[in-house]
């Protein structure tokens, strides 16, 4: 395999876990934030007004009033408190997170498609020219060149038929750039769209909730009423 | 340093910083008897000041506790030279209003769309129409704490140094002690809208010449000065009143809760209706003891939940608390505690009033 295709598999796999792991991210994100201090002590609250409800409900307010009540105090500040952590991990996790995704931005999304740029035109294989033949020119020519090549295609059109540029987009230069193999790009393209492929046949097959048939309702006017005999009956 | 604090209210009676007193619980615990006695005492001890008491209750009681009728506008009680009395009424309120607002589109009527409005407001549609709004009561006794505030601020008609409000059941009390936040939080959202669309609403106002934001900002300083004065512990307090009982406190309880997060005042409970039977022996009434031992339970969780309350322990007198006199007598327990060993009797003194 070429090194250019290896190192494009790479970025695809890391992109496909992160996206197949999304949901996830929150539950890692939570264990990995510096708010786990604040989650700890959270956890301690929660725990320790748990404790509270459930002492206050195990005695009878009448007979406890004041005991009671000092607790319907303290559960009224923990609560209190409770929602202040929880406002205060929200945003650590928030602003967490918005670091996270500038890293992933700047280490995946970032290089890849300056990777694609700069070695889209790659070829990660060659074809021969009796298998290139076997295809139009067009064809081999985006195979090799990318979508750029539909675009610079009304050129070579146009050069071919007025005899212009011939040193620069001449036929013969342009058609030899169609025989050098399939590009980076286009075999990166490739690959995602199979993979997306892949995901909907497996998402429409095990995935997808079965929708039930809808049910038929028989109305009045559909209800077809069968002439079986004809005979009239007389008086 | 004496940390103490006394089981009566000598120092609110004899205050003199106090501009706004209320007086409010759970429904049917002495409310009213209490904010008259408090009234009165405050009335006694300060002879050069003028008091005021209004009920905001909609079900009004201060024409029964003091035995003459008073009204929309404020009277003085029959005996006393510097005590007022007022009960607010929404219906006869909004019926004035809907007047006012007869009045005007008949005089500004020539052109027969006045008259239209005149005949549509006829019969009170408008008091019929906004007295069926939810929390009206509360915001007319506001509007009432608002031309009080103006009235002393122009110097115009009859001022009074200290208002007593006997207030409406916990619920309704809450409601009219959270308008000031509530108004002050809408008329800053008005003031947004206003200021953008504030030409193109003066225009469409263009007949009757009415300045909206001018309004508004003048509402809204209004209600910003009132803020201020609830939340100022030396302008405003809230007497809690209760009987030792278990959901009569644990309504204080909730009140306390909610007057302490508005930021008011709050560190009086006067306990009603105590029995005191160990020192009524000579009835010896079984049921008496009984109903004592559960109130002293109650009192003694009470003690122990506000220590740093005054907490005033009023007695459960014979007959009706009704009449000035009867009021004078029973409200001295809040200016000196009740002694059951020697003030026992009094309970016993009061007059019929049938």
């Amino acid at each position: 395999m070429h090194w250019a295709a290896a190192v494009a598999v790479l970025f695809v796999v890391v992109t496909k876990f992160l996206q197949y792991t999304a949901k996830y991210h929150d539950k890692w994100i939570s264990q990995m934030a510096p708010g786990t201090e604040l989650s700890k002590k959270y956890l301690v609250k929660m725990k320790e007004r748990h404790e509270l409800k459930e002492f206050n409900n195990s005695i009878s307010a009448q007979d406890n009033y004041a005991k009671w009540t000092k607790n319907n105090r303290k559960l009224d500040s923990l609560d209190k408190e409770i929602n202040d952590l929880k406002n205060d991990i929200q945003s650590q996790n928030k602003a967490f997170q918005g670091h996270l995704h500038k890293l992933r931005l700047l280490t995946i999304t970032v290089p890849f498609f300056v990777f694609k740029i700069v070695y889209g035109k790659v070829p990660v294989y060659k074809l021969s020219s009796s298998t290139s033949a076997l295809f139009p020119t067009f064809v081999t020519g985006v195979w090799s060149q990318g979508w750029l090549y539909v675009i610079l295609h009304p050129l070579r059109t146009i050069s071919q038929k007025w005899h212009i540029m011939e040193s620069r987009f001449g036929t013969a230069k342009f058609d030899a750039m169609a025989l050098q193999g399939v590009s980076l790009g286009i075999w990166v393209w490739a690959l995602m769209n199979v993979i997306s492929g892949l995901e909907f046949i497996i998402n429409q097959l095990f995935l997808a909730p079965q929708m039930e048939p809808p049910a038929t309702v028989e109305t009045q006017a559909e209800k077809i009423v069968d002439i079986l005999d004809d005979a009239v009956i007389l008086d | 340093m004496d940390l103490t604090v006394e089981p009566n209210l000598h120092s609110l009676i004899n205050s003199t910083t106090h501009k706004w007193i209320f007086v409010g619980g759970k429904g049917g615990v002495g409310k009213t008897t209490s904010s008259c006695s408090i009234a009165i005492q405050m009335a006694l001890s300060q002879p050069n000041k003028q008091f005021l008491l209004i009920s905001t209750d909609p079900a009004h009681n201060l024409s029964d506790a003091f035995g003459e009728k008073f009204g929309k506008d404020a009277r003085k009680v029959s005996g006393m030279d510097n005590l007022s009395c007022m009960e607010i009424d929404p219906s006869a309120a909004l019926k004035d209003m809907n007047d006012m607002a007869v009045s005007r589109a008949n005089s500004n009527g020539g052109d027969g769309q006045g008259d239209d409005l005149g005949s549509l407001l006829q019969g009170g549609a408008l008091a019929d129409l906004t007295g069926s709004i939810p929390g009206i009561d509360e915001a007319l006794s506001f509007m009432e704490v608002m031309k009080h505030i103006k009235r002393q601020e122009q110097g115009e008609g009859e001022t009074f140094d200290t208002v007593i409000f006997d207030t409406a059941p916990t619920g309704h009390t809450l409601r009219f002690l959270q308008l000031p936040n509530t108004l002050s939080k809408l008329l800053d959202k008005f003031g947004e809208i206003t200021n953008k669309l504030g030409p193109m609403l003066n225009s469409f106002m263009g007949a009757g010449n009415v300045d909206i934001s001018g309004k508004l900002n003048e509402l809204k300083a209004n209600v910003e000065t009132i803020r201020q004065q609830f939340t100022d512990p030396d302008l405003t307090t809230f007497v809690c009143v209760c009987i030792s009982e278990f959901l009569s406190l644990y309504e204080t309880e909730r009140l306390i809760q909610e007057l302490i997060s508005y930021d008011m005042d709050v560190n009086s409970i006067i306990v009603n209706q105590l029995l005191f039977a160990e020192n009524d022996q000579e009835h010896n009434c079984k049921r008496c003891q009984a109903r004592w031992k559960m109130q002293r339970k109650y009192l003694d969780q009470i003690d122990e939940l506000y220590e740093d309350f005054h907490v005033i322990k009023m007695p459960l007198c014979a007959g009706e608390i009704r009449g000035l006199n009867n009021l004078t007598k029973f409200s001295q327990f809040l200016d000196k505690e009740y002694d059951p060993v020697a003030d026992g009797k009094v309970i016993y003194e009061l007059e019929d009033k049938e």
